[in-house]
């Protein structure tokens, strides 16, 4: 099954019994952060609060809190199937040369299919129904999550966040925690090795003192959410990772302001600048550590139009100590990067990054040994 | 070293235990118990320095930069004992060969009090997940 936007998605999980809706009035600071900590504990569906306070928007929550639902998004049966997942990404690292004519032949399918699964961009979409520019501009208005008693501010955290560097023609994906400032204004925390601070450090090196374009789509297809979450070689976009995970290309559409482009069908696209100069103190905030995080600087992301779908789902999650849904869907990814390191190691035998290790500070590796030194090598 | 140096978002793991494949890594009582019988930490264990690390590691002293321990496997070590009670794949035919390998620990640790000396700034507050 596969999914086309974020609704066909709800609609699926809801008919296996995998989404609740919730009609009782909800409050996003801190009780939607509790509803959907103890359901992800429980190994409970994803959530649809239809009436939250101060919003007319209803917020999707608890998504991918099992790896089930992971694989679902990735369009497979099973968590096991995910491994099918890892080995196409192997390939896609390194590919194997032909070992003749054969083998070449054999291998000409993934290669078509990689060739056709470039995203293509459409003139019109859901995603711009509603189109609110300058000061009808107002984040107000949406349900921003305030997740933990000790955070500063409400925190936009299922934010797919699109740039693109001044030398590149990919645009990069990459999901980073926004805190809201004011009706337009949001800091962009992204680490710095991080795809989307990369480009905006090559962008400040190419243009300095001009502002750096950004878009930031809001619930998208489970394809291309997970895409952006995956670690897709440099040589492909997260875009054409999605349409290999779902099936058909991905869909985008043009922004407004910039040679960007967002899923077409995202519940809500945030279009606008980072401004020279213009840093913020972030924080602080509870992260997937289980710890709040110090104060730190960060740019600041000023939002000049506001598009969405009409009767917009805004899609958020919260991080904490784990098992959050960032956890789970680190332990779903677990099964992609099995294949591709045995690709590089045979000799592993398996391989785990525990959750409880915040999902990657520890990883335990089980390998046939052949020679005195073997595990050093890997 | 391969596992860290293969995938970027390896970088930042501190640990990495190195075990045979008779244990099951996803089973904390397994790996455990095969840390605690078939490893020594003065021997099997590969420290590495001044590797990246986390931004968001509160152990580290230093912001950006912190050192790497981790362990050796045993080439020579003396023979595992067999294991009781469980089909062992290694067999006890296997032990005085020095292949009952014995387990290895990786773990960045803590050294050099860095350049930077911002350790005094990380916080250490738990959450209180029971929100409200
Ligand atoms: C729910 C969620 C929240 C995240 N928040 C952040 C964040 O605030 N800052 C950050 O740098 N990475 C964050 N990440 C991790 C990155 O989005 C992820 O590593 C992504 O693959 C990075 O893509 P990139 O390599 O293109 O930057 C988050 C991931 C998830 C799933």
């Amino acid at each position: 099954m596969k999914y086309h936007d974020l609704r066909d998605f709800i609609a699926a999980l809801e008919a296996r019994g995998e989404l609740k809706r919730v009609s009782v009035e909800v409050d996003p600071y801190l009780e939607i952060t509790e509803i959907c900590d103890r359901t992800l504990r429980a190994g409970g569906p994803a959530l649809l609060f239809e009436n939250v306070k101060g919003s007319r928007m209803p917020v999707l929550g608890n998504l991918f809190g099992t790896p089930q639902r992971v694989a679902f998004g990735m369009g497979e049966e099973s968590v096991e199937a995910l491994r099918e997942v890892g080995k196409l990404l192997a390939f896609l690292k390194e590919p194997d040369p032909p070992k003749g004519l054969r083998d070449a032949w054999d291998k000409l399918p993934i290669f078509k299919q990689v060739m056709s699964m470039g995203p293509k961009t459409r003139r019109s979409a859901p995603c711009q129904e509603v189109v609110l520019e300058g000061d009808a501009v107002d984040l107000d208005q949406l349900p921003i999550q305030h997740c933990w008693p000790g955070d500063v501010a409400p925190l936009v955290t299922w934010a797919l966040v699109v740039t693109k560097g001044p030398h590149k023609t990919r645009q990069n994906l990459g999901i980073y925690r926004q805190q809201k400032l004011g009706r337009n204004r949001l800091i962009m925390r992204w680490l710095s090795h991080r795809g989307g601070a990369l480009d905006f450090k090559e962008w400040q090196a190419a243009h300095p003192g001009e502002p750096f374009p950004v878009a930031v789509a809001l619930g998208a297809d489970p394809a291309t959410i997970l895409g952006a979450v995956t670690p897709v070689p440099d040589t492909l976009s997260e875009y054409a990772f999605a349409g290999l995970l779902r099936g058909s290309r991905t869909e985008l559409v043009k922004c407004g302001h910039a040679d960007l482009e967002v899923p077409a069908s995202s519940e809500i696209v945030l279009e606008g600048y980072i401004y020279p100069d213009d840093m913020a103190p972030e924080g602080p905030y509870g992260d997937h550590t289980g710890y709040y995080n110090e104060v730190e600087q960060f740019p600041v992301f000023t939002v000049e139009r506001l598009t969405h779908r009409r009767d917009p789902i805004y899609h958020s999650t919260y991080t904490g100590r784990p098992p959050d849904e960032p956890a789970i869907l680190g332990l779903a990814l677990n099964e992609v990067f099995v294949p591709i390191l045995r690709k590089q190691f045979p000799e592993i035998v398996d391989f785990y990054l525990p959750p409880e290790g915040c999902s990657y500070r520890m990883a335990v590796v089980t390998m046939k040994k052949q020679y005195p030194g073997h595990a050093k090598r890997v | 070293m391969g596992v860290w140096s293969f995938l970027r978002q390896f970088m930042y793991t501190k640990f990495v235990i190195v075990l045979d494949d008779d244990v099951d890594a996803r089973n904390w009582e397994d790996v455990i118990w095969a840390i605690t019988t078939r490893m020594d930490p003065a021997r099997d264990t590969v420290m590495v320095e001044n590797t990246p690390i986390d931004y968001l590691d509160f152990a580290s002293p230093t912001a950006g930069w912190g050192p790497r321990w981790g362990s050796t496997p045993p080439t020579s070590g003396p023979a595992r004992p067999p294991r009781v009670g469980r089909a062992d794949r290694h067999g006890p035919g296997s032990q005085g060969t020095g292949r009952g390998a014995l387990g290895r620990v990786r773990h960045r640790y803590r050294a050099t009090r860095g350049a930077l000396g911002q350790g005094a700034r990380r916080l250490r507050l738990r959450f209180d997940t029971r929100a409200g």
